[in-house]
């Protein structure tokens, strides 16, 4: 009776998990897996011809004269785009949450106001901000126009040096919401009686913020970091296909971008995919990084 | 417990409807074909499949079966990814739209078959027939199908601004479409006197070629080896002219390469610009009075030159490999193609009937040259500027070459970019043609 | 420090607080008010320069919601403006329900399977521990559109293609990881001494998680399903590209054909844009407290 029971005891956490995994392995695991071997695969104009090339596809994209330029830009856009991007919004919802804190008549207007961006599906925006664009009728011209602080209207998609900010203006307007209400919560469960006594000790806003605000927010940074890093690689996709299809130039042409234009405009899916694969190695450095160097921090801020 | 069950209950009803869809067996006797097409006025299309479908049963051909069609359908810009993963996922289609762009792809790929190899009568089509439209539908030397609605870019110019800058008459070369542009300018008519569509994507390939061809250039010959010079020549001399009117003379503004054709349009209709590159089917709305603040005002001239020649594309209708399944969907499946972009009988009269529908309803251009002659589809022209110019442009289309060699998806998504930093003076023209010439060497050589 | 210097600065932080939100409000809201106001507008209107913001009587017209939700051309449109709405206006809004009805089983599927598992997670230390939820959180690496191909192939070979359910399972595999990885932070935090007083009150597994744990874990578990219902709901790439006819099509995909249809009303597009958020926007509002309440803070890898 006893065996029996430890070994219910045993399983059942496994019975319990057993469902989930099995959804996720049947569509996800193993596309994933199908992925990885297409990656080692040789494809020309879309069908496979049959031989497995193993690491060709990757020293391809590394070395090869026609792809390996193009990689390295498309290296130096994600880098670009991710660091700023995931800077902006860790900054800007960290900030939003703090004046959220703070109890006064545009607190809760902000509450609910972050609901819309959250809301709205990721296309949707794209579509909307690509007419806020629009160099002939777009309504941000429009409206600086009528401001009087252009003359006339301006393109900004147009412009190699705008191109990649202005996509990275509509991003940040979309993901901000989501890591606001994240610091938001972690901030709430910071008492106020620790506030107060910084107070009391004199503590200025700028002390107060990083010698108790930051350290108390540390888990919650690590989430928020990881996670925006992770759509910051990825999630912009939609707002590239909708406004710059990569250009102009090349000053949009993400590693995501890229792997569109590989697998499904030059059919190459072998290297398309490969690509893909040394995108999801690059997060998961960041990811590690995180995790060590934060997970350091907090063991000096909290130990010492 | 009881309201547990009741509830479950429901909850299995409700998720049986989520298999709605999903694939339908193929029965035998009367036959589905599956077609796809982008979203375009799905209303007249699938009153033309009902038309097919009339005819089909009228025909009482028993070589013919009952048949019936389903359509599938998916943005333009999409449509290449969506044609893509089907068939490489091992899907199909049996009939579809394509670009010309596309088909050489599609056909190394071996998802789309040679008609002709099937059904030789395709080649009469071919006297009719532009031939840039043709040479657009073949490939290998065999032709894949027939034409959906092909088009050319026009030189659209707008009579009152030219007049109210006193000029005569519109410019013959490039160079006079400097001066009038300027001239233009000067007189505060517009400040962004002349446009032409040049964002990253298909349209910039229509206007590109168009400025090549209209110098009598030429990128690639028969055998698809490059043969433009790399600091000299047409294809050189039109990527310095662009350059120079968007950052010396100005007459082109830089907001250009964010703009498709159809932004042009849109900037034209409102009277921004005095000279505009677009397709044909796009100057119907500049005459419009109501739609167009400058209707009435619109005309076309021959493209600026040397040889005033111009870019033709070509939108057509496709066989894809799985027509082949069954001697019965082979033959359904050129008949829709037939129906659709040929010449059929259809109430005792025999006519391009879908084709000229295209023409006379929405516009939209045609290289099927006998229509020319016919009143209707005059008039619907005529209305949009002068045809006798439009006609003789037509014939001085080409279509863009390289297009028939597999690799030229990949190649010309370079040239976009590349070209546009030339443009946009980042980079010397010459060092982005040396480029573009060992981007293609090299796939070539593949 | 004198009191009044404190007061003074608490004022002035508050003055550059409330002026800082003002800014922030303009840049969240205007896009928004600029959407929904656009679909109120003609299209000629549209076209005018600078736009319309505040949209006067001889530009307001209700035509484009008539075009989606009836199929027919408004009656005081001119002929050429015709060929501007096209048939994929009709599509809308059985996309939406389209959507909202996957969302709701994905968001469904998340609950029954992943309440449980965070749980397991939280509680348990077995062998696989946190090998198995780094596996879970690998399988969110790889952008969708790698795996597009193999899974189409696979819907194709289990004729599963243009369905629903083939997008309510992908989309419950894309968010379980996250919901299992929140909801299991989330446990970590309340106190095992609830569970344990219920199972020495004699209370079996299911009454226990259903009495005890899940009214405790509430607003957690709400926060992840609303994330798993908003993920699936906007979801792009499997949606535009396993989706053939309007049995399955989502308002993801069908907005963004339309957005890139030639000279599509803008008009209509911006009244369909609308349409397809309100839905989220609903469900933000009702839940808007557990929306806030998000993720608990100790988390642990």
């Amino acid at each position: 009776m006893n065996t029996r029971g430890a070994l219910k005891k045993n399983i059942f956490p496994y019975t319990v998990i057993l469902p989930s995994f099995i959804f996720i392995a049947l569509f996800l695991l193993i596309p994933l897996l199908y992925s990885l071997s297409i990656s080692f695969q040789g494809y020309k104009y879309g069908v496979p011809t049959g031989k497995i090339v193993w690491f060709k596809n990757f020293v391809d994209i590394f070395t090869k004269e026609t792809v390996a330029p193009g990689f390295y830009q498309s290296l130096f856009v994600t880098f670009k785009f991710t660091v700023s991007a995931v800077v902006a919004v860790v900054v800007i919802s960290l900030g939003i949450a703090l004046m959220m804190k703070e109890k006064c008549a545009t607190s809760s207007l902000l509450k609910y106001a972050l609901l819309l961006p959250y809301a709205i599906p990721g296309v949707v925006s794209a579509v909307v901000w690509n007419w806020i664009y629009d160099a002939s009728f777009g309504v941000l011209n429009g409206v600086l126009y009528k401001l009087g602080i252009i003359s006339e209207y301006i393109g900004i998609i147009s412009n190699p040096d705008l191109a990649l900010w202005a996509i990275l203006f509509a991003y940040v307007w979309k993901f901000v919401p989501a890591s606001a209400f994240i610091f938001s919560a972690g901030l709430a469960t910071i008492p106020d009686s620790i506030y107060e006594a910084a107070q009391i000790d004199g503590a200025g806003t700028f002390r107060t913020f990083f010698q108790i605000t930051i350290p108390s927010l540390m888990p919650v940074l690590q989430l928020v970091l990881v996670m925006q890093t992770m759509f910051a690689l990825v999630m912009h996709f939609g707002l590239v296909f909708v406004l710059t299809q990569g250009g102009p130039g090349s000053s949009t042409r993400t590693l995501a971008w890229l792997v569109y234009m590989e697998s499904f405009t030059y059919t190459r899916f072998g290297r398309g995919t490969a690509m893909a694969i040394i995108l999801a190695l690059i997060m998961i450095v960041f990811i590690y990084v995180y995790l060590v160097v934060l997970n350091h921090e907090r063991r000096k801020m909290s130990g010492g | 417990m009881r309201k547990m069950l009741f509830l479950m209950i429901c909850l299995a009803l409700a998720a049986s409807t989520l298999f709605a869809g999903g694939q339908k067996e193929e029965a035998e006797g009367p036959v589905t074909l599956k077609f796809s097409g982008w979203t375009y006025d799905l209303e007249k299309v699938q009153e033309n499949l009902a038309m097919y479908k009339q005819w089909v049963a009228t025909q009482a051909d028993p070589a013919l079966p009952d048949t019936s069609v389903v359509m599938e359908d998916a943005g333009y810009g999409e449509f290449d990814t969506h044609i893509t993963t089907t068939f490489a996922a091992g899907g199909s289609y049996d009939v579809m739209y394509s670009s010309d762009h596309w088909l050489s792809k599609w056909a190394e790929a071996g998802w789309v078959v040679p008609v002709e190899d099937y059904f030789p009568e395709i080649r009469n089509y071919v006297k009719d027939i532009a031939p840039y439209s043709v040479e657009a539908m073949t490939y290998n030397g065999k032709l894949y199908g027939l034409p959906y609605y092909t088009d050319v870019m026009y030189f659209v110019y707008n009579k009152k601004m030219l007049a109210d800058a006193g000029i005569k008459a519109p410019p013959d070369t490039w160079q006079e479409v400097t001066e009038q542009a300027l001239k233009i300018k000067q007189a505060g008519i517009t400040s962004t006197p002349m446009m032409i569509g040049l964002k990253a994507g298909s349209w910039f390939d229509e206007g590109f070629y168009a400025l090549i061809y209209s110098e009598g250039g030429s990128l690639f010959n028969k055998n698809l080896e490059p043969v433009f010079s790399t600091d000299s020549g047409p294809v050189f001399d039109m990527i310095e002219w662009v350059k120079e009117s968007i950052n010396d003379t100005h007459i082109i503004p830089r907001k250009v390469i964010e703009m498709t054709a159809v932004d042009v349009q849109q900037a034209f209709k409102k009277g921004d610009a005095a000279f505009a590159i677009v397709p044909g089917y796009m100057i119907r709305e500049f005459n419009t009075p109501g739609i167009s603040d400058v209707a009435g005002q619109a005309d076309v001239a021959m493209m600026p030159g040397k040889t005033h020649s111009t870019d033709g594309y070509s939108r057509m209708y496709l066989m894809g490999n799985s027509a082949l399944r069954s001697e019965k969907v082979k033959q359904a499946s050129w008949a829709l193609i037939e129906f659709l972009g040929g010449e059929t009988t259809v109430d005792g009269k025999k006519a391009y009937h879908i084709a000229k529908r295209w023409a006379v309803e929405n516009g939209l251009g045609f290289s099927v040259l006998s229509l020319w002659n016919d009143p209707e589809v005059n008039a619907v022209f005529a209305n949009m500027g002068n045809t006798q110019v439009m006609k003789a442009q037509k014939e001085k289309a080409r279509s863009k070459e390289g297009i028939s060699a597999p690799w030229f998806a990949e190649w010309i998504s370079l040239v976009r970019a590349e070209v546009q930093k030339a443009i946009l003076a980042e980079e010397a023209t010459s060092s982005v043609l040396e480029k573009i010439k060992k981007q293609w060497e090299d796939l070539k050589s593949e | 420090m004198l009191l009044s210097t404190i007061t003074r600065r608490k004022k002035i932080k508050k003055l550059i607080v409330i002026a800082l939100s003002v800014v922030a409000l303009c840049y969240i809201l205007s896009p928004v008010y600029w959407v929904i106001v656009s679909g109120f507008q003609t299209e000629r209107a549209l076209e005018d320069r600078p736009p319309h913001l505040v949209p006067t009587k001889d530009v307001v017209t209700t035509n484009h919601y008539y075009y989606i939700f009836t199929g027919n051309i408004p009656p005081d449109s001119t002929l050429m403006l015709q060929s501007m709405y096209t048939m994929s206006g009709t599509l809308v809004y059985p996309a939406i329900i389209n959507s909202i009805v996957i969302a709701f089983f994905v968001t469904f599927i998340n609950l029954v399977l992943g309440f449980p598992a965070g749980h397991v997670f939280a509680r348990y230390r077995f062998w696989a521990d946190r090998k198995i939820f780094l596996l879970m959180l690998a399988t969110r690496l790889l952008p969708s559109i790698s795996i597009v191909i193999p899974m189409y192939i696979i819907l194709n070979r289990v004729r599963l293609l243009d369905t629903k359910v083939a997008l309510i399972c992908i989309y419950t595999a894309m968010t379980l990881p996250f919901t299992i990885w929140i909801l299991r932070a989330y446990f970590k935090n309340i106190p095992i001494a609830f569970e344990e007083a219920a199972r020495i009150d004699g209370c079996g597994y299911l009454k226990m998680m259903v009495k005890v744990v899940f009214p405790l874990a509430r607003p957690g578990i709400i926060a992840a399903l609303i994330f798993a219902f908003m993920t699936s709901y906007g979801e792009f790439v499997f949606a535009t590209v396993l989706t053939q006819t309007i049995a399955s099509k989502t308002q993801t995909a069908v907005l963004a054909a339309l957005a890139q249809g030639m000279s599509t009303s803008r008009g209509m597009i911006a009244a369909a844009a609308t349409l397809s958020f309100l839905p989220p926007l609903l469900l933000a509002t009702i839940f808007r407290k557990h929306v806030l309440a998000g993720v608990s803070v100790n988390l642990k890898f």
